[in-house]
């Protein structure tokens, strides 16, 4: 079961999970001045960013 | 190896297992290439590639690391000096090499092989392995330490800062054509795919709706849980396959969905532009987290069933068409075979990947060595993989699906004589047999590559599970996962294809390339939209169906971008002063170089009109002055006769472009070779690195 959970977390990483934690601990460290973005505004805002260069292949 | 001792011990084991495994790769190679008579077993194929894959990695990936780009541990990457959490951050380098291994891989490793497959299993399986350990994986490798070195700048930024202005210039205008080519080509081959098959066509046109709900699922009710949703969307989508079934049994539902392949082409368009111009969040992310998630599931299912199956390969290992006469694509084996497999043995496309987002996340730059190489390694198993699908059908078979109509006639008695003629024997009784099994009304001349990938696999899936009464599912199976990704593919491309025309048209007048401000994006969109839908839909006119004409293109313009990558990487180790390594990336780029240039100037000039553009264009002309043309379809031929030659002339273009920068950049490797110059490369900082 735990290794289940192992692979489960990460192909969950590989495809992009856990970026709004990663990105809010940053913050939280780095610049705790700034306001942290809600999960639905900083997902919304990355996926613009994501794919507005070549992120998939042939 | 703790249970050696001695250190010499340990040493003489690990030499002693390297030469193992080199007899081992030898020995399969050799079977591979030298067993003519008898039908090999694809295991041969499989222990051959893996041994060659793991001594380039263990050598020749090492020695490129340690001596030609000295990757140095000690030097923080862009991903420590600029880490903001959302572009930049140091990131787990199994996680980061699953992310590029998903970015880069693609339809071109399942497809490319496949049409490859009509000149035996031995050169496409060579190229493979070959042009994969030797150029593809080095390719890679380069540009995303380049791009490590440069905090992550795209292919024509380095073209620009490292070489000049023209070969900046001109790489952004070879980039954007040839994404034309790309997506026009991958669109045809769902085209083709889908026409007359409601099953395949209810299927993918359930994965919009299926997309929009996890669109706004993702959004609204639980942001950013990928896997959960996609695991959730991908139950939706095996309903859909299997519920295709009931679709293509009930008359008028499949009436419904079934539709003839230039509307199939105008919808495709549609949707295209829908993608490109919707919010993100809404269609296209959420596609590409279902497509991701289905692409890796059933790559590694493959491999499984590949290994559980140990399919003995029908196809031999010279067909006849190696004389360049073949009905899936014509020319001669140099240089066709080495355009017809692009991805999967050297891609230029993923030269974009590797300056994206993958230099901007790695923690250490010894990292570059695993992802950059090992990920094309892994690619170029796919390939070998989708080979091993396409000669398990019997040849007779493979000729029947891939021949287009034009070739070998519209009616099933026909077809089959002409192709047992070759010397492959097929029935039309064997041919409907198949088609009833994987549940469409025919199985001839269903050209692109995608169905008989979809027969291979569905061979190998239902001997692993489900026995032969799952055949029928496996297929739909294989040509959902085939048409979902590249309809991902052709979202995302479209998409940035606009930012990139945005980009050079910015150049000319300053607001276009405003990419929030509208009639910019409807614009751009509706421009790069047309350019693929156009030759899409020359495609779909095309009475060879197609392929036969513009998958050369497609190869000559990937294989290109390839010698654009190489050649850029060549200036870089040359600015480095490592002239005398220059040659692991010079050599490949030689090699494309010759390949490309020569199917370039076939594709032109060659006098068999079943090669060359300009020779059909001119035979077609000679049928309507010689008054061959019936009345009624002078205008269709006509129009043929504008596509040959504009096909010709997308060649000639390419082949131009690619020697402007070639070049450009031997210009400048000469003046820093004789010191006339003196070289100054454009690196970040160095900045020793704060990790332990």
């Amino acid at each position: 079961m735990q290794r289940i959970k192992k692979w489960w977390d990460l192909l969950g990483q590989i495809m992009g999970e856990g970026e709004y934690a990663r990105y809010c601990e940053h913050l939280r460290s780095k610049h705790p001045e700034m306001k942290v973005p809600s999960a639905e505004e900083f997902y919304v805002s990355r996926l613009n960013e994501k794919y507005s260069r070549p992120n998939r292949c042939c | 190896m703790s249970f050696f001792p001695k250190t010499g011990w340990r040493r003489g084991a690990r030499a002693g297992f390297w030469i193992l495994i080199s007899f081992t790769g030898a020995g399969a190679l050799g079977a591979v290439a030298l067993r003519r008579h008898e039908p090999i077993n694809a295991m041969w194929i499989i222990v051959a590639a893996v041994c060659v894959y793991a001594i380039g990695y263990r050598f020749y990936s090492r020695f490129i690391a340690l001596k030609v780009l000295e990757l140095d541990d000690r030097r923080a990457t862009p991903a420590e000096r600029l880490d903001d959490g959302r572009d930049f951050v140091p990131t787990n380098k199994w996680i980061l090499l699953g992310h590029h291994f998903a970015a880069i891989a693609g339809p071109g490793p399942l497809v490319g092989p496949t049409l490859a497959a009509q000149l035996g299993y031995l050169p496409g399986t060579l190229w493979l392995i070959i042009g994969a350990v030797l150029g593809g994986c080095v390719q890679d490798f380069v540009i995303l330490f380049a791009s490590m070195r440069r905090n992550g700048k795209s292919l024509g930024q380095i073209a620009k800062e490292e070489v000049g202005p023209v070969a900046g210039l001109t790489a952004l205008c070879a980039i954007i054509s040839i994404l034309v080519i790309l997506l026009a080509v991958i669109a045809l081959v769902i085209t083709n795919a889908l026409k007359a098959s409601p099953w395949g066509t209810f299927t993918l046109a359930m994965t919009i709706p299926i997309a929009l709900l996890m669109g706004i699922y993702l959004r609204f009710l639980r942001p950013g849980k990928v896997l959960e949703t996609s695991v959730l969307g991908f139950v939706l989508v095996m309903a859909a396959v299997v519920g295709g079934q009931y679709v293509a049994q009930v008359p008028w539902l499949a009436a419904v969905f079934t539709f003839d392949a230039r509307h199939l082409a105008w919808m495709i368009i549609a949707y295209g532009f829908a993608a490109s111009v919707l919010p993100v969040w809404l269609l296209l992310a959420p596609r590409d987290y279902l497509s991701t998630f289905i692409k890796l599931g059933t790559i590694f299912l493959l491999a499984l069933g590949i290994l559980a199956v140990r399919p003995t390969l029908a196809m031999p290992a010279l067909s006849r068409f190696i004389d360049g006469t073949g009905p899936v694509f014509s020319g001669k084996l140099f240089p066709f075979a080495f355009i017809t497999i692009a991805c999967g043995a050297i891609s230029g496309f993923h030269a974009l990947i590797s300056s994206g987002t993958t230099p901007k996340l790695i923690t250490r730059e010894s990292q570059a060595r695993l992802i950059g190489y090992g990920s094309m390694l892994m690619e170029s198993f796919v390939g070998i993989m989708a080979m091993i699908a396409a000669c398990v059908l019997q040849p007779g078979v493979y000729f029947a699906i891939n021949s287009p109509a034009g070739i070998v006639g519209a009616k099933p008695a026909a077809a089959s004589a002409m192709i047992s003629s070759w010397g492959y024997p097929v029935t039309p009784v064997d041919m409907q047999h198949l088609a009833s099994l994987v549940g469409e009304q025919t199985m001839f001349a269903r050209t692109g590559g995608a169905p008989s990938l979809a027969v291979g696999m569905a061979h190998i899936f239902a001997r692993t599970l489900g026995g032969r009464t799952f055949t029928a599912i496996w297929y739909h199976f294989a040509i959902m996962f085939e048409a979902l990704f590249i309809l991902t593919l052709l979202d995302a491309g479209s998409r940035v294809g606009r930012f990139l025309l945005q980009d050079l048209l910015g150049h000319v007048w300053k607001p276009l390339a405003r990419t929030s401000w509208y009639p910019s994006v409807v614009l751009t969109s509706v421009l790069i939209v047309s350019a693929w839908g156009y030759f899409l839909y020359q495609g779909v006119m095309d009475p060879l169906g197609g392929i036969n004409s513009l998958w050369p293109l497609y190869g000559i313009a990937n294989q290109l971008l390839a010698v654009v990558a190489l050649c850029i990487a060549t200036s870089i180790l040359i600015k480095m002063e490592k002239a005398r390594y220059a040659w692991i990336t010079l050599l490949p780029m030689l090699w494309l170089v010759m390949a490309t240039q020569t199917a370039a100037y076939q594709k032109i000039f060659y006098s068999d009109p079943r090669v060359g553009f300009l020779a059909e264009a001119n035979r077609q002309s000679g049928l309507i002055a010689e008054g061959k043309v019936p009345v009624a379809q002078i205008p269709a031929v006509q129009r043929q006769i504008f596509n040959n030659r504009l096909d010709a002339a997308v060649t000639g273009l390419f082949a131009v472009m690619v020697l402007v920068i070639v070049v450009d950049c031997a210009r400048e490797w000469l003046a820093i070779l004789i010191r006339r110059k003196v070289p100054v490369l454009c690196e970040s900082e160095y900045r020793v690195t704060v990790f332990d």
